[in-house]
């Protein structure tokens, strides 16, 4: 009998190198499916047009998951489904493509799930659009921006990395962790997105950025007030309410571009004039 | 103006056109980012980091929201340290070349609009023909429909880039010559319009509660600490 207890530790021991291979195999499959569907959503832009809006970069993010998952019929179907009008922010849109990769995959094994993997990214683009526009260009890009740009002024070219930087770490890390959630969670992703309070987050970048303008106004004004005048820093003072001037022009609706046009068109002349009478 | 800062201006111009819409948008295409690197590429990153700064605080709360398209701040930024770096010497009063130079560029910022707009048009078909694709199961159609569409993009950054540069070009040599001893004169005072526009256009957009308070109280603290320190 030693020899029946040794081939059944062989049979076991082939059975977990089996095992652990396929395991291996399946995890290698899916982060090659993740890993893919990651780095084509960086141009979910890129066919952008004014029908389809993202639908086609949509696709062509999820093709090498719908390759997997489907063959024949079903593939066609499958990448129809995502030809759909679609249109979200591009960085929260990797949480949508992460829940649909994981609908599709349970769709393929014939477990069509509580809902519809179309209703599901129709439910989910507004939201989406609104908390991603909201967070990523109202607060995030104009906080870097601001740093950067103050940073610039002064000369430093710190002001590039700096920009970068704080708006790409960010940014990188939403973009794959929204996709490893989104497929880690299914149609229950929506919790998650509650969960990270973005909209708070859009208010506080946002006051920061108020802040930071406010430091470099300031900072202008006390650079073009004329030095070696005792009303010198008065004459500065007037930055504060010419921003508010500025302000309700363009709450009137007059374009920012048109304006600051006309504010040079004043300042030369203004200064073409102060050159005729010798002042 | 040299071929080869040509071949560089247009070269960064696709590179960052392309990051702006079609491909990663990790804001290599903001003005801040590529004016310097395009200014390094000539020799003079703090010729572009000076229009960079300027151009990104014009429109730092322009959203680019929905269907939206705002004006094209990337190819205004490569046209603008293009022109400032390659101009003439003595052309333009020193220390000041970046500022003119953006000011020469803005009244044209409108025409990447029309490009861009013109690339998203001929988009429109892509879609169709991808279903087409699917139809006939050739699924690496597929692939090759989409990166058409980035193409359309690359040659809208390309076109609008071009745009911005020859109407630089002609008004810098137009214009400029007649102003010299004014644009000179009033070099300091032009600058800072665009930085204190862009913060008024911030506050205009609303979003943050007693902004006002935050804005004028944080503007007289530092005024006042500067002039103390």
């Amino acid at each position: 009998m030693p020899g029946c207890g040794s081939a059944v530790l062989s049979c076991w021991s082939t059975f977990c190198a089996w095992c652990s291979d396929m395991m291996s195999r399946v995890r290698y499959n899916r982060l090659r499916v993740l890993g893919a569907t990651l780095w084509r959503s960086l141009t979910l832009q890129g066919s952008w047009s004014f029908d389809g809006m993202q639908s086609l970069g949509f696709l062509f993010a999820m093709l090498p998951a719908l390759r997997r998952y489907y063959q024949g019929p079903e593939l066609a179907a499958a990448c129809r489904r995502h030809l759909r009008h679609f249109n979200t922010h591009p960085v929260l849109a990797t949480l949508i493509l992460g829940a649909s990769l994981r609908l599709e995959e349970h769709r393929s094994q014939g477990d069509e799930g509580l809902i519809d993997v179309v209703k599901f990214k129709e439910a989910l683009v507004g939201p989406c659009a609104a908390m991603g526009d909201g967070f990523f260009w109202g607060g995030l890009r104009p906080l870097a921006a601001a740093l950067g740009a103050g940073l610039g002024l002064t000369g430093s070219l710190w002001a590039i990395p700096v920009f970068l930087l704080v708006y790409n770490l960010p940014h990188l890390w939403l973009r794959v962790l929204g996709l490893l959630q989104g497929y880690r969670r299914g149609y229950r992703i929506v919790e998650s997105l509650q969960h990270w309070h973005l909209p708070d987050w859009t208010q506080r970048l946002k006051r920061l950025t108020v802040v930071l303008l406010a430091v470099l106004c300031a900072w202008v004004s006390a650079a073009v007030a004329p030095a070696g005048r005792p009303t010198g820093a008065i004459w500065g003072l007037l930055g504060l309410p010419l921003v508010f001037l500025l302000v309700w022009l363009v709450r009137r609706g007059i374009s920012p571009l048109l304006i600051g046009l006309a504010g040079c068109l004043l300042i030369l002349s203004g200064v073409q004039i102060c050159l005729m009478q010798g002042w | 103006m040299t071929v080869a800062a040509l071949l560089w201006a247009a070269l960064t111009s696709i590179f960052a056109g392309l990051d702006r819409t079609a491909l990663c948008q990790v804001m290599l295409a903001r003005p801040i980012v590529v004016a310097p690197l395009l200014g390094w590429l000539l020799g003079m990153p703090l010729v572009g980091l000076q229009a960079g700064a300027l151009i990104e605080l014009l429109w730092v709360g322009r959203l680019p929201v929905g269907a939206a398209v705002p004006p094209d701040d990337t190819q205004l930024a490569v046209a603008s340290t293009l022109l400032a770096v390659t101009s003439p010497l003595g052309l333009l009063p020193a220390g000041f070349e970046a500022v003119i130079c953006v000011f020469l560029v803005l009244p044209f910022g409108r025409a990447g609009e029309a490009f861009d707009r013109l690339a998203r048009r001929a988009n429109n078909r892509l879609p169709q023909l991808a279903g087409e694709a699917i139809e006939q199961e050739q699924y690496a159609r597929v692939k090759w429909l989409h990166l058409q569409g980035m193409a359309a993009f690359a040659l809208a950054s390309l076109a609008t880039c071009i745009a911005l540069v020859t109407g630089g070009w002609l008004l810098l040599h137009g214009l400029v010559p007649h102003l010299r001893t004014v644009l000179a004169a009033a070099g300091p005072w032009l600058w800072p319009v665009l930085p204190v526009l862009g913060s008024a256009v911030v506050l205009a957009g609303g979003g943050v509660r007693h902004a006002w308070l935050w804005f004028g109280g944080t503007f007289l603290l530092v005024y006042v600490l500067r002039l103390v320190f």
